[in-house]
């Protein structure tokens, strides 16, 4: 028993060592170790911090756009009866499964200036979507669209109606009971959902790459500028980001670790 | 031949699960194990049923020394609490499981399975998934389950924990007839003391980790060994020096040799039975103290008698049958 | 008992554009379609099901219509030009490569963290999340360091087709794990104990008892992992260098198409993706309600 529970072990140890833990630690020799700091040299690079901006604040509006629309679906699909709920909560899943090269693409083909079917109309009012700023929040608001949501559906059935009919049976009307009620019951889950966003959005690489146009300091995001640094054997640059957005991975990975709701460990 | 537990010991870290336990269970018969949590009674049969490994002593099951010998190889059947169906099994496959596993030819297996859920009557069920059956079905089948490879020895854990009780009831006459029928050297846990009485031939009374008393049902509830026993085996309340039943307490509307005044100062009815609290006018010992009212259990019939009311005046004393215990002084303060 | 908190008969069926019933009971009957909306949660319904077409359904409408737009004969003829069917070919193949392993591992890993307590544990759990937390082009990054040209161990997948295979067990190594996991978890230790004491091996009890209850969650484990491995690009860019016919992957031929201007063969490739995602997405949807049913 014991020799296969070390055996299982070790497999696995090595498994994880070999996959992710060592690259892992190349990164972040290469960044930090490797003589000159190139974390602060290329965020002093104005055309990363442009980059690093955009990426901020279209995952922020990626975070806005999906909350509001998380929270008012997850009650709607909770709370609610309607024709075609159950095929809606089946496409909402949709966005994380599909490939986000595909994204770009089926974004470019609604919203691209001259061949969008949506694009074209709103590029002749002098709407740019494509290749600005918007498109970059579209891709990224797309690929991310369902966590908050799915984040909050299962809270929302756990607590039931229960409170929510007690509110109302002491005179809450509707918009009281989602204010005081509904809303703080799910703070946690929803936390945890822009969390998850949050880190979704700024990572996107493929969407954006097709949808921004990849302006050098206009719309080029972290992700892409991680991309033309590499391209351009600027290793270190290349790196440096990489770290920064990694990080930023990770401290959602941590944040959301402490936040998910824990499962009940058995004893023995 | 049944089971024989030398000086076994069990220790979890700091605590002692069980100590110097010595037990005789003898064979064909139907053993319960009874205490209160953290009394070691589950530690005993886990250890039994080769889940556990004793610190010291040794085990005999029908003459073998299984004391080291894995659950696989002791010859068992293993009934749990919570059913352990296998649930991705129909019915009749949970059933012949244990065949299958000890490559029983298949026609024998489909024979002794038959066998066994018409011996559980789930005769109709063997093509069912255990989901789709209630409570007490799903125990039965794990009866079944257990009984297929004719184990030497049965071991129950709590095997009525889970159900309602109503079918907890059935259940237990259930298991006693199949038991007549079957005959074969069973042990189960449980924590209720009427279930114990009910169902085994031999209780085995158990407290903090050591045996308090064995003996018949009779023996147990008329000659309790200890003051744990008694206490644990059915209720008692407190007359003067004495720890009796409630039920052996005699009132009477006017004086007897030995009985003493009070007043009812409650009277609940629940069905056939009626409990009365009666707080005595002084007290009938010398104890000191205040003394706790005096629970009574009568008939309706014997109420109805009396004609009994609440806060009517009336005599009480132990009958003269009565199987009471001394209090011990220092356990007086502690109540029950 | 009135069902829901919300529930206000009197308009409840107004406002909404596919509300064909009115509400009137308020049992709901469960075969019946009838919705329990009032007006303003209608209006929000209404909303959000419009932002949902906007961003989602509408450009992956157009992408269908793209795709079938100069006939099905170019639709086909896009499939199999060489390039691009080596392209989808090595994709399904590494995405299908990577699902077994990952089966494998997974179940190991899931095993290990919920049987084992040993220190340092809870660096496995980490590690384990990680391909979810680096955006997918880092993480291309991060195995380029290792199995790259300059790597330490000498060995170099760069540009290789072993590289989309590399990439996707990278990216994909979460899902597995992280649906077997909880079940594991929750299975009842009473039950290997009632194998163990019916007589089965260690063995037999893996095989017969852990195994099949383990299947859903497995299943839909790989799906996920099938689904996400099909649609990798970032890691892909990075790792494979993009070499026709030997390491390009079909999201990158889409990318390809793209550049060329090419958006009715993009379109082609991109539905076939697309394809999969979805019959991932309904798969999981069928194994984990059946789970739940149990």
């Amino acid at each position: 028993m014991s020799v296969t529970r070390t055996a299982l072990r070790t497999v696995v140890i090595a498994y994880l060592f070999f996959l992710v833990g060592w690259p892992l630690w190349m990164v972040v020799q290469e960044t930090f170790l490797s003589g000159e700091n190139h974390l602060v040299s290329t965020l002093q690079d104005p055309a990363v911090r442009s980059a690093l901006r955009v990426t901020l604040a279209a995952a922020a509006w990626a975070v806005v756009l999906n909350t509001v629309f998380g929270i008012t679906l997850g009650i709607l699909l909770v709370r609610h009866d309607f024709p075609g709920k159950r095929l809606l909560g089946l496409f909402v899943d949709l966005p994380i499964a599909v490939s986000p090269i595909v994204v770009g693409l089926a974004l470019l083909l609604a919203y691209g200036p001259v061949q969008g079917w949506l694009g074209r109309p709103l590029a002749e009012l002098g709407i740019l979507v494509v290749f600005s700023f918007p498109g970059i929040v579209l891709a990224v608001t797309f690929v991310s669209l369902p966590l908050v949501l799915r984040a909050v559906i299962p809270v929302l059935r756990e607590i039931g109606i229960e409170q929510e009919v007690a509110a109302r049976s002491l005179g809450a009307h509707a918009v009281q009971i989602l204010w005081r009620i509904t809303l703080p019951s799910i703070r946690g889950a929803v936390t945890y959902g822009i969390i998850l966003t949050l880190a979704r959005a700024v990572g996107e690489f493929g969407a954006v790459l097709i949808i921004s146009g990849g302006l050098v300091g206009q719309t080029e995001t972290a992700t892409m500028a991680v991309q033309r640094f590499h391209q351009g054997f600027a290793t270190g640059s290349s790196y440096a980001i990489g770290f920064l957005l990694a990080l930023i991975g990770i401290a959602a990975l941590a944040i959301v670790t402490v936040l998910r709701p824990k499962e009940h460990t058995r004893g023995n | 031949m049944g089971i024989e537990i030398h000086h076994v010991r069990k220790t979890f870290g700091s605590f002692t699960a069980l100590e110097d336990i010595r037990l005789s269970v003898p064979s064909g018969g139907l053993t319960a194990l009874l205490g209160p949590s953290g009394s070691g009674k589950t530690t005993l049969l886990r250890i039994l049923g080769g889940q556990e490994e004793p610190d010291a002593g040794s085990v005999y099951l029908a003459g073998r020394d299984v004391t080291r010998l894995p659950a696989q190889q002791r010859n068992i059947g293993f009934v749990f609490q919570h059913y352990a169906a296998f649930t991705h099994m129909t019915v009749a496959k949970n059933v012949a499981f244990g065949l299958e596993v000890r490559k029983t030819p298949k026609a024998q297996v489909r024979r002794r399975v038959q066998e066994l859920l018409e011996l559980v009557q789930l005769e109709r069920f063997g093509d069912r998934l255990p989901a789709q059956l209630s409570g007490g079905q799903r125990q039965r089948m794990a009866l079944a389950r257990a009984l297929a490879v004719d184990p030497s020895v049965l071991l129950l854990d709590e095997p009525f924990g889970a159900l309602d009780a109503k079918v907890r009831k059935e259940l237990r006459d259930w298991l006693r007839q199949l038991h007549e029928e079957v005959h074969v050297t069973s042990v189960f846990v449980t924590h209720d003391q009427e279930e114990a009485l009910e169902v085994a031939d031999t209780v085995v009374v158990m407290n903090q980790g050591r045996i308090e008393q064995v003996g018949t049902p009779e023996e147990i509830y008329d000659h309790p060994a200890s003051d744990f026993v008694f206490g644990f085996i059915g209720e008692v309340t407190r007359f003067g020096e004495l720890r009796l039943r409630p039920h052996d307490v005699e009132v009477t509307l006017d004086p007897e040799s030995g009985s003493h005044p009070g007043r009812i100062t409650r009277l609940t009815r629940i069905g056939f039975e009626v409990r009365l609290e009666v707080v005595l006018d002084s007290d009938p010992g010398s104890l000191g103290g205040a003394h706790p009212p005096v629970n009574v259990q009568l008939s309706r019939t014997e109420s109805q008698a009396l004609d009994l009311q609440q806060w009517d005046a009336i005599w009480v004393r132990p009958r003269a049958a009565a199987g009471g215990r001394e209090v011990e002084v220092l356990r007086v303060g502690a109540g029950r | 008992m009135p069902t829901r908190a919300l529930n206000n008969p009197a308009s409840a069926t107004a406002g909404i554009p596919f509300s064909p019933g009115r509400t009137r009971s308020k049992r709901r009957p469960r075969s019946r379609r009838r919705t329990t909306l009032t007006r303003p949660a209608g209006l929000a319904l209404g909303i959000s099901v419009l932002w949902f077409s906007l961003l989602v359904m509408i450009p992956l409408a157009l992408l269908l219509i793209s795709s079938v737009e100069d006939g099905w004969s170019t639709f086909w003829d896009t499939l199999t030009n060489v390039q691009t069917a080596h392209a989808i070919r090595l994709t399904l193949v590494s995405a299908l490569a990577a699902t077994a392993v990952n089966l494998v591992m997974g179940l190991l890993i899931a095993w290990v963290l919920v049987r084992d307590r040993f220190p340092g544990r809870w660096l496995i759990e980490l590690m384990i999340d990680i391909p979810f937390a680096l955006p997918s082009l880092v993480a291309g990054l991060v195995l380029l360091s290792l199995y790259g040209p300059e790597s330490p161990l000498g060995i170099n997948v760069l540009g290789t087709p072993a590289s989309v295979f590399l990439a996707l067990l990278f990216v994909t190594l979460p899902f597995v794990v992280r649906t077997v996991q909880p079940v594991l978890g929750e299975l009842d230790r009473d039950v290997e104990r009632a194998a163990h004491s019916l007589g089965a091996s260690r063995a037999t009890t893996v095989r017969r008892i852990i195994l099949p209850a383990l299947t859903p969650a497995l299943a839909a484990g790989a799906t996920l992992c099938f689904a996400r491995g099909v649609g990798e690009f970032g890691a892909l860019v990075i790792l494979s260098g993009n070499r026709p016919n030997i390491s390009e992957g079909a999201p990158m031929r889409i990318q390809s198409y793209i550049e060329v201007d090419n958006t009715a063969a993009a379109a082609t490739v991109a539905v076939l993706l697309l394809a999969t995602a979805l019959t991932a997405t309904l798969l999981v949807e069928v194994l984990t309600s059946q789970e739940r049913h149990r």
